[in-house]
């Protein structure tokens, strides 16, 4: 199949599949997920190499967008509104998977100490869409999905702020593995990159908004934002900063800097949703099913330490904010499902760590089929234990 | 021809209906339901300060999600179609939702010294076709709709 056929083709096919599952209550990224792993390469390899070998480009402009998108979160009326409670959960859930999973990865299953943080930081991630989707379908109402609703909201936030800082100390350590001086090295050459991509993402921000005045209508709106998503991520990679953090903290400048700062965000979603579907597509598409038997041990204990992980952060947060019982106990597990973003870090880190890549894009992907097709029904029965939802409705 | 600037405060309409935080969603629909589309109401604090807007969009959402404000940024979210003869509505809630929750907590407008021809760009590139306008205070003085926009400029053409 030429490139320009297997494009047309994952969009249809994408969209007709996302079209079926929806009818058995299953999100969307679930469809695209499943479809890129059977027409991949390990399955009946039917898409061109060409588009399979453009997966990072295509992660990379899809992520970029994605983090862009993710900035908003951090405006201020968006803090007021949130309050301590949802902070410092999300915050502890999502720092709560990092170190679990980072610990058993390093100590248990004897993973180097880069590829255990890589691990620890893509679990942090978890699924909005797919939590949203089950609040919606139960009609869920009461404090505890009002919580749950605030924490998936600016989780993804937080994994993408841990992810850059550990992709950068990663990417440290395994650079400057073999100097005796190694570890202060890193620590520099990380420091370095996270607060280069700050200042980059605060320039790009800066500029976007004040030359906006010259842009007047929605057309060039588009244009312009999408132009100054790549021109940030362009520049991050040509000098090996964050595109994830460079792209987030444009969007989190330019929320708060910006008086009109909604038009920016609103004029993506007309382009934003075939590339997330090639995006989805394709990360099914790397996994490889040759490395899915060797997974075993890894995989399950990522898939359960990773919610022992949120559930004991989810608790701690709630302890320390004074929260209800009921979200202090469940909340966590309104946490399981998880989706784009981990697999958009999980991709980074396969461009990152080639040699490691496989098994960490393969890890994730297997778990993001595990945790979507039984992530909502967890979510489905912590609401349900919080009184949210009638039993058995 | 010397072309005569109009500005926002000329052209605005002046006797604006507005809510408190307080008020609740039952009030609302009543002091609304007579207009022939849904306005879009200014939230005002009692010294008249604009701190946030309603429109029809932000009622509907109440009673899907609670808080449309939180999840905006969440991406790859399924774009469903919204059923509006499936909502989740008890009589309660008239008097339970007050315009603070369902308010646009950072609502879009015009400074009355602004030029027309401004303000019609500051529309057309948000998608809106009404905003409030407010004084250098952040009072609340007028609205103003594209529609205001059009007939100024018609009646400065002389049309009518």
């Amino acid at each position: 199949m030429n490139t320009i056929l297997s494009l047309g083709f994952i969009l249809l096919v994408g969209l007709l599949f996302a079209k079926i599952i929806g009818k058995f209550k299953f999100p969307s990224v679930t469809a695209y997920l499943v479809i890129g792993i059977i027409i991949g390469p390990s399955i009946f390899n039917v898409i061109s190499k060409n588009v399979t070998g453009m997966s990072g480009f295509i992660s990379t402009v899809a992520l970029s967008i994605i983090a862009f998108s993710i900035g908003q979160n951090f405006s201020r009326e968006n803090f007021r509104q949130i309050g301590k409670t949802i902070l410092w959960i999300s915050i502890l859930e999502a720092c709560g998977a990092w170190l679990i999973v980072t610990f058993v990865f390093l100590v248990i299953l004897h993973q180097p100490f880069y590829i255990a943080i890589l691990f620890g930081a893509i679990s942090s991630a978890t699924a909005p869409a797919a939590t949203l989707m089950v609040i919606r379908e139960y009609k869920a109402k009461g404090v505890f999905t009002n919580t749950l609703l605030g924490v998936v909201a600016i989780d993804d936030a937080w994994c993408l702020l841990i992810f850059s800082v550990s992709l950068a100390i990663s990417k440290a350590i395994h650079a400057n593995l073999v100097a005796p001086s190694f570890l202060m090295q890193a620590f520099f050459a990380s420091i370095l990159g996270i607060s280069g991509s700050f200042l980059l993402g605060g320039i790009t921000a800066w500029c976007l908004s004040y030359l906006s005045r010259y842009i007047h209508t929605p057309a060039e709106l588009l244009t312009y934002t999408l132009g100054f998503i790549l021109l940030n991520s362009g520049i991050a990679s040509a000098f090996n900063l964050s595109v994830l953090l460079a792209n987030m903290v444009m969007g989190a400048l330019l929320v708060n800097i910006n008086k009109e700062p909604s038009k920016f965000f609103d004029s993506l979603h007309s382009v934003d949703s075939p590339i997330y579907l090639v995006f989805f597509v394709l990360a099914g598409a790397s996994l490889e099913v040759n490395l899915l038997l060797k997974l075993g041990i890894m995989g399950i204990c990522y898939v359960i330490f990773r919610v022992a992980g949120k559930m004991l952060g989810a608790y701690a947060g709630g302890k320390i904010s004074g929260a209800p019982m009921a979200v202090r106990r469940y909340l966590g597990l309104g946490l399981v499902p998880q989706a784009g973003v981990a697999l958009g870090a999980a991709l980074v880190a396969k461009t990152d760590f080639p040699a490691v890549g496989g098994i960490i894009i393969t890890t994730i992907v297997a778990t993001t089929v595990v945790y979507e097709l039984f992530g909502p029904f967890c979510t489905k029965i912590a609401l349900e234990k919080a009184g949210d939802i009638e039993i058995g409705k | 021809m010397d072309k005569k600037v109009l500005w926002v405060s000329n052209v605005m309409a002046k006797e604006i209906i507005t809510v408190t935080r307080g008020t609740t969603l039952s009030s609302l629909l009543k002091k609304f339901h007579k207009f022939h589309t849904f306005p879009l109401i200014p939230v005002v604090e009692k010294d008249g300060r604009l701190v946030g807007t309603i429109s029809f969009k932000e009622i509907v959402e109440i009673f899907r999600t609670k808080g449309l404000e939180l999840i905006k940024g969440i991406p790859f979210l399924d774009k469903d179609e919204l059923d509006i003869f499936d909502l989740d509505i008890n009589e309660d809630e008239g008097l339970l939702f007050v315009a603070e929750d369902l308010m646009k907590t950072k609502p879009l407008f015009l400074e009355e010294e602004t030029t027309l021809e401004d303000a019609y760009k500051t529309m057309k590139i948000n998608s809106v076709d009404v905003m409030p306008v407010v004084d250098k205070e952040g009072r609340i003085t007028g609205m103003l709709g594209i529609f205001d926009i059009f007939v100024s400029i018609f009646k400065q053409k002389g049309l009518f």
